[in-house]
């Protein structure tokens, strides 16, 4: 399969995968809001239709009116959204994704279609409906946009863990993959904490409710925060589930991750722990200020989940299959040889008044290899990642990128690249003076980048075994 | 490439499977657009510059009403039943559909928030208290929300021309320019544009017919004559402007196609100016103003794949089809999209059971 070039943009100070992680994360939060909500809502419905929480049906309406606003408009522009954000940042990976799930995606779509029809139906004719219709439309509602995450869950979790898809390439087998369930469920707890908390939101903005109607509904509401419960053996399982280099990311191997991970558990413990002791065990009343509070809290545990979800990927953006650079790792071979701009129709933007070729090269190489995760001198900076470095040091680091930082992958390039971007770093770091020195390379040097090259071979790092045989190698 | 004479049915047949399934969709998906570009167009021409009085007979217009009420839910439709053909495009033309969109890049990423604010104003042209304020803020409300589906369109129209233009990829990405511009666009938009109108005015019918409205039939019937005479001028401009899409048009590849088309807008005129003449809207004519869309849009889809197959940069695609349709799940789609098409139904019998059945 021959390299598919795409056209690459600049994104200027702001990393690629912060701008897919923001949009992401907002989706994730409003669609998982809208998946608890039904759940939520179906439970209201039966106390009200019991008699036993009289104010369920006011409260009710007004709860579906904030999932219509929110979710049904802004939730499906985002959920559109996240193709193009994909198509923007990784062609070759949602094209990938599309290839082998389109019929999952097409299942999940039928979903959408129920989901719309069932929620507009409760919307616009509720008040008229018996509680026995009532409810028909809510479970129906419910389980639409739940099995919309149950489809969408396997396809996410298939880039992080694609198990034996690998090798059978059967679409089940990498739906079903290791980490499908852990996810699941652990998504399924969030989605209800989240419309629990929402509720409690719209709660105290419902007007004509009084404060012991509110109280009453805030504690029915409070009762779907006890599944949190389960979400620290969840979240463990789903550790287990990722594959052991991912794991030592998250678990210290990266800062950043880690600092995620912890800014994920620190969230959802605080909610945790407000709602079992505040909520559920005293039974406190909770205010439109402590509720958004709480609301937040939640986005930030959502946040800090998804990019680590996203992070544990690292090197790939489907694992085994595709580097998060978009290069296979079977090409990686073919591209130390025959280089990544030489032939690539988008390496390069006009005349971008670089001082010599070679300099002009390694902004291809940083386009096409670096810019998807990196920037020049922005968020995550290759300026300063690599600026303060010296010229041998840069040379080296490149050349073992996958053994430099075990989440990156091999460097897919010629010596002669290598030298361009660890050029072209320097010349950034220092301020992209006019003049340039470097603008031939030496056969010595380039010998002693191929070395490098070749020592560090063309398969990932990361694993014990390589790492040990790089180290024996004199 | 000299001949333009491919035909849709001639090319391998995972490419025609998932061609035909683009198609479907593709025009289920226009249906709900034309509602909502043509019937923003049409609450925002009828109000405009004016402010009602309480006793105003268009406050009581089924037609406006109708449009009024169901803006938010035909835009929910829209979206939703957008994702279908989206998928497919994406199946089908992967490659030129994907550069299109970085080449455009944040000029085509701002159909989203553009989107997102057009939809919140179907909400405000549908709240109640809108039609005590004073005419300028529901005048900006509508002109605000047209600009936003009318970008959202020609956007796509933009979007399509340049993934077909593949010899100017390269130029426009050294350039940097994220727009696209060519003779065909503006005819393009304008006859899409124009059939907005028929498509509004078919699903609109089927409304009013269901809820046994009362209104003045030729009222509606002439806004899609005079779309659908719009269409036929803007058809034939839209022929005139490319030599591709001429030749093209006059290949056997697009007769089949070309045939549907001008069946379908006379199967429309036919019943439209029954319409017109004062005929009361019956089941046979709402449904033969339905088919006469769908078999237009249907034509007109068809022909607009067409000039794409004939594309020089098509052929290599064979491939990626032939492996997609080796995937798995089209079972398991099957059997859930049966499954939730009876929940849909259900859930419509619940709804109108309960209607009947409240004072």
């Amino acid at each position: 399969m021959s390299f598919p070039e795409y056209p690459i943009n600049d994104y200027g100070p702001l990393m690629k995968g912060i701008v897919i992680g923001a949009l992401g994360i907002f989706h994730v939060f409003i669609a998982q809001f809208a998946i608890g909500g039904g759940m939520l809502m179906c439970y209201f419905q039966w106390l009200a239709a019991r008699g036993r929480c009289p104010p369920a049906r006011r409260f009710l309406d007004g709860y579906f009116k904030v999932i219509v606003l929110v979710s049904f408009v802004v939730g499906a522009l985002t959920g559109v959204g996240m193709w193009f954000t994909a198509i923007q940042i990784s062609p070759r990976t949602i094209g990938m994704m599309v290839n082998e799930f389109h019929w999952v995606w097409a299942t999940e779509w039928t979903f959408f279609c129920l989901e719309i029809v069932s929620g507009y139906a409760f919307y616009r004719c509720a008040a008229r409906l018996t509680d026995v219709a009532r409810m028909f439309l809510l479970v129906v509602y419910s389980l639409a946009a739940w099995f919309s995450l149950f489809w969408i869950n396997g396809i996410l979790s298939w880039q992080l863990t694609p198990g034996r898809w690998v090798e059978t390439r059967d679409v089940w087998a990498g739906f079903f993959n290791p980490s499908f369930f852990p996810s699941l469920l652990y998504r399924t707890v969030t989605s209800i904490t989240i419309a629990s908390l929402a509720a409690c939101v719209v709660i105290n903005f419902t007007s004509g409710l009084g404060r012991e109607e509110r109280s009453t509904l805030v504690h029915r509401a409070a009762h779907f925060l006890a599944p949190m419960v389960f979400m620290p053996a969840l979240g463990v399982w789903f550790l287990w589930s990722m594959p052991e280099d991912s794991r030592s990311w998250i678990l210290g191997g990266s800062p950043a991750l880690t600092l995620f991970l912890g800014l994920a558990i620190g969230a959802s413990l605080l909610i945790g722990l407000y709602a079992m002791f505040g909520l559920l065990y005293q039974r406190l009343y909770i205010n439109g200020a402590t509720a958004a509070l709480l609301v937040s809290l939640a986005l930030v545990a959502s946040a800090g989940g998804e990019f680590v979800r996203e992070g544990a990927r690292k090197p790939y953006s489907i694992r085994e299959v595709l580097y998060s650079n978009s290069i296979a790792p079977q090409e990686v071979e073919r591209m130390r040889l025959s280089g990544c701009t030489l032939n690539n129709a988008y390496a390069f933007r006009g005349d971008e008044g670089f001082p010599n070729p070679l300099l002009r090269t390694g902004s291809g190489v940083f386009r096409v290899l670096c810019s998807v995760c990196h920037t020049i001198d922005g968020i995550n900076g290759l300026v300063h990642l690599a600026g303060p470095w010296s010229i041998d040091q840069r040379r080296m680091n490149i050349a073992k990128l996958q053994h430099t930082k075990t989440f990156m992958p091999p460097f897919a390039g010629s010596a002669w690249e290598v030298e361009a971007v660890a050029q072209w770093i320097g010349w950034n770091a220092a301020g992209r003076p006019e003049t340039w020195p470097a603008s031939a390379v030496d056969n010595e040097t380039l010998h002693q980048i191929k070395q490098w090259l070749d020592e560090a071979g063309t398969m990932p790092g990361g694993t014990r075994s390589k790492l040990e045989n790089l180290s024996s190698s004199p | 490439m000299t001949y333009y004479n491919q035909s849709l049915l001639g090319l391998p047949g995972p490419t025609v499977f998932y061609t035909a399934l683009y198609l479907l969709a593709l025009v289920v998906h226009w249906w709900f657009v034309s509602y909502i570009l043509a019937g923003t167009v049409y609450l925002t021409a009828t109000t405009f510059g004016r402010r009602l009085a309480p006793e105003d007979p268009r406050l009581t217009d089924p037609i406006r009403e109708t449009l009024r009420d169901w803006m938010p839910f035909a835009l929910s439709a829209a979206i939703t039943a957008g994702v279908a053909p989206l998928l497919f495009l994406q199946v089908l033309y992967k490659r030129p559909f994907y550069t299109a969109n970085l080449l455009l890049f944040h000029r085509w990423m701002a159909i989203l928030p553009v989107l997102i604010v057009g939809f919140y104003l179907t909400y405000l042209l549908k709240a109640r208290r809108a039609d005590r304020w004073r005419s300028w803020p529901t005048s900006v409300i509508g002109l605000a929300a047209c600009a936003c589906f009318g970008f959202t369109g020609y956007s796509w129209s933009e979007n399509h021309l340049l993934s077909l233009d593949a010899g100017r990829w390269q130029q426009i990405y050294a350039s940097g320019m994220a727009w696209h511009r060519g003779p065909v666009i503006l005819p393009r938009v304008a006859l899409w544009f124009s059939l907005a109108w028929p498509g509004m005015a078919s699903l609109l019918a089927l409304q009013l017919f269901v809820m046994k409205a009362e209104f003045t039939p030729h009222r509606l019937a002439r806004w899609p004559l005079a779309g659908l005479a719009a269409a036929v001028v803007a058809s034939v401009w839209y022929i005139i402007a490319d030599r591709i899409v001429r030749t093209v048009a006059m290949g056997s590849g697009a007769s089949p196609w070309l045939f549907m088309f001008l069946l379908g807008v006379a199967v429309q005129i036919g019943a439209w100016i029954r319409l017109y003449k004062g005929h009361s809207l019956t089941k046979s004519l709402a449904a033969w103003a339905a088919a006469g869309f769908l078999l237009t849009a249907l034509g007109i889809a068809g022909f607009r794949e067409t000039i794409r197959v004939n594309g020089s940069h098509f052929r290599v695609l064979f491939d990626d089809h032939a492996q997609a349709a080796r995937v798995g799940g089209f079972c398991v789609f099957l059997a859930f999209a049966g499954l939730n098409a009876v929940l849909i139904a259900l859930c419509a019998c619940v709804v109108r059971r309960g209607r009947n059945a409240s004072p």
